[in-house]
């Protein structure tokens, strides 16, 4: 008679009552589960959701993560095109690289002069095609698909956010549902334009007659790399809600060659970020290591950045929902102490005659101490089982049952996904800590058992 | 007969504090057991016949005096020395058979052993034996709730003696069974002790058991006050 089969059979002497803890216990695992699953998809959607956008890494000259957003000009990288060639032509990162491609970040003033509406913009230059293969990233299968790339590779214009469409009383002309232009125009205020600046909107003026008509068009105001204003004239060919208010009040994207235009005029064209977008994120630490020693060797002025590094939401929603997950499993915890604690207590209660006998005819303290404490691993190991059974048929069921929802970096309706059981270590864990948790608070009553004085327990009938 | 001595209590005093009244349970108490004997303690109720053996069994303490078995004096061990001493020598018949309602006949007959550390082959051979000679081996299967009195008893007969102990304390074994099963019982027992030679102690009120007793030692609130010596033909 092996002591664990011993304290099996123990274990449902009083079969109501362990069923009851059993249930206990493989609930509290159950909500674990399925709370852990939606935390995980969660994460998997803001991930998505980044990494369709801006990649897992950034490459910037030294300095432009910090100070660039004042002059980015200033922190730019020359010659990025060989930097490129340079990376695809290694065989780790190439195997690794879905998608590098150079990115310009500008900024200034949008003007719908027509319309006598302006708005400072945050811009970007980019390689649609590139973005376009970019938004299909889809490695956790949890995501649904994104909506497309608003621009096509070949494209003569840009988009803006909804927001700055408003703003600029272009919803008319890029037909956006539920969007209203400003009500009227703010009273005439041409005559405050800089005469410089009017030079050169005349300029433009002149030039745009040869291009083809678009829906819309808004003139770029820039700091050239010169320290010189500069103005393009971008013709805008939709708008697209960005996830953010302050952002989709803001942004402007276009090809990369009409922003370089804005900045650069004639002169090198240059880019202030490379975009590089892996497989799979699990890479990502090691990718950028490998990239932070191949950047040393060229001794190239440029520094590595993941996305948990330049996209600070993340870091937050992952901080905020790992405090409610601990918060909850402190709380299910708790719940499963008692639960343990009551039953064994009542175990020792009923049992201080068996106890007292075994100890009579030479079973150690320790020998009872393991028992009561097996016998709280066994009711453990069955409620984590149980539980961790029922989340996958939940799991299963709620994956099927087509429920969608928003996550909050997002703009469109996802899948609610619950995604807990792909990757093993996180239902193992909460198993697991289950399992932990049982052992260590039947410890108490098995202490209590154990140290009983065999006399007084003998007397209990 | 055999007349060395293997556990003595001497001088033994045990108090117990019931608020703050002192109740005496054993005074100045001195007992030996000689091996391969029946000794019988007996007296009124109340008058401390489970606390000598209590004492004996190393599974309470005196508070004067002191008990020792095989030369090894209890108060010299620590509580797991003493533990692992009741487990090689001394086995225990209770009133109420105190057998483990969820280990079948068999298992509870073997679990001394597996505590004494025997392996398997040993074991089965053991308990198949004692279970023979106790007449329940066709029980072996069966658990306790499944069984009489009479063949619970016998099954803490056969736990107790499977280990080989140096001396059995059965405490009251016959009080809790009718009069037939208690005379078989008893019979059983006397068996078992010239087969295997067992030392027994125990406390009883039952005529039938004392007739078999090798001494009696008779107590009267915790005072001795009569040892009858039975002189048995060698
Ligand atoms: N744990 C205890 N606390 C207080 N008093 C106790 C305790 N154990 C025993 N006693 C007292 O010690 C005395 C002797 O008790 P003991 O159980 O040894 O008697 P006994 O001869 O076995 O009686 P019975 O024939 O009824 O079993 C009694 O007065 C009893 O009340
Ligand atoms: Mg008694």
């Amino acid at each position: 008679m092996n002591i664990a089969l011993f304290a099996a059979r123990s274990t449902f002497r009083n079969k109501r009552r362990s069923i009851i803890t059993l249930i206990t216990v493989s609930i509290g695992t159950l909500a674990l589960c399925l709370f852990g699953g939606f935390v995980n998809t969660v994460y998997q959607g803001i991930e998505t959701g980044i990494v369709r956008t801006s990649g897992q890494i950034h490459l910037y000259r030294e300095g432009f993560f910090e100070y660039g957003a004042g002059r980015a000009t200033d922190y730019d990288i020359a010659d990025y095109q060989r930097i490129v060639d340079t990376l695809q032509g290694d065989d780790r990162l190439a195997k690794r690289i879905a998608v590098i491609t150079p990115t310009l970040s500008i900024g200034g003033i949008a003007g719908n002069y027509a319309e006598n509406s302006s708005q400072t913009f945050v811009g970007v230059g980019l390689n649609p095609a590139d973005h376009a293969r970019m938004r299909m990233w889809n490695d956790y299968g949890t995501s649904g698909e994104s909506s497309a790339f608003p621009l096509p590779a070949d494209a003569q214009g840009g988009f803006i956010g909804t927001g700055l469409a408003k703003i600029l009383n272009l919803c008319d002309e890029l037909n956006i549902a539920g969007c209203t232009d400003a009500p009227t125009p703010v009273p005439d205020n041409t005559g405050a334009i800089d005469p410089e600046i009017a030079d050169l909107q005349l300029e433009v003026d002149a030039s745009a007659q040869s291009l083809p008509r678009f829906p819309a068009t808004i003139d770029l105001l820039g700091a050239a790399a010169s320290g010189a204003p500069n103005i393009i004239r971008l013709p805008v060919l939709s708008a697209q809600a960005q996830a953010q208010k302050a952002v989709d009040d803001r942004f402007v994207a276009m090809p990369l060659p009409m922003a370089q235009q804005l900045v650069y005029g004639q002169d090198e064209q240059r880019v202030t970020t490379l975009i590089i977008q892996l497989h799979h994120t699990t890479d990502m630490e090691d990718t950028v290591a490998h990239l932070r020693t191949l950047i040393d060797a060229q001794a190239w002025p440029l520094e590595v950045k993941g996305f948990t590094d330049f996209n600070v939401t993340y870091s937050r929603i992952t901080a905020m929902f790992s405090t409610i997950f601990g918060f909850i499993s402190v709380v299910i915890a708790i719940v499963v102490v008692f639960t343990i604690v009551n039953n064994l207590s009542m175990s020792v209660m009923e049992r201080f005659n068996e106890i007292g006998t075994l100890r009579s005819i030479g079973s150690r303290r320790s020998v009872i101490r393991e028992q009561f404490v097996l016998e709280g691993i066994i009711l453990g190991v069955l409620g984590a089982a149980l539980g961790l059974s029922l989340g996958m048929i939940v799991e299963t069921l709620v994956n099927l049952s087509g429920f969608s929802w928003t996550p909050p970096s997002n703009t469109i309706p996802q899948p609610l996904m619950l995604n807990l059981y792909a990757n093993p270590i996180m239902p193992l864990g909460i198993g697991l800590g289950m399992i932990i948790v049982t052992a260590l608070s039947s410890l108490p009553p098995a202490n209590r058992a154990a140290r009983m004085p065999i006399v007084d327990a003998l007397r209990h009938h | 007969m055999n007349t060395k001595t293997v556990a003595r209590l001497r001088d033994v005093s045990k108090h117990y504090l019931l608020g703050s009244v002192q109740v005496t349970a054993l005074s100045a108490l001195n007992l030996e057991v000689k091996a391969g004997a029946f000794t019988f303690v007996t007296g009124p109720s109340g008058s401390g016949k489970t606390t000598a053996l209590n004492l004996l069994g190393a599974i309470d303490k005196p508070s004067q005096g002191s008990v020792d078995m095989l030369g090894q004096r209890f108060d010299e061990l620590s509580d797991t020395q003493l533990t692992d001493f009741r487990c090689r020598h001394i086995a225990y018949i209770f009133q109420n058979f105190n057998l483990i309602p969820v280990l079948n006949v068999y298992e509870n007959v073997e679990y001394p052993l597996h505590l004494m550390g025997l392996p398997k082959a040993a074991r089965q051979e053991r308990v198949t034996d004692v279970l023979d000679a106790v007449g329940l081996y066709d029980r072996a299967q069966h658990k306790p709730n499944e069984l009489s009195g009479g063949q619970r008893q016998r099954v803490a007969i056969a736990r107790a003696l499977v280990k080989q102990p140096t001396v059995v304390l059965a405490d009251e074994p016959t009080a809790n069974l009718d009069s037939q099963t208690s005379r078989d019982v008893t019979a059983l027992m006397q068996q078992m002790q010239r087969k295997f030679n067992t030392t027994f102690v125990f406390s009883s009120h039952d005529p039938d058991l004392i007739a078999m007793a090798d001494e009696v030692y008779h107590l009267v609130d915790g005072q001795l006050t009569d040892i009858k010596r039975q002189e048995v033909p060698q």
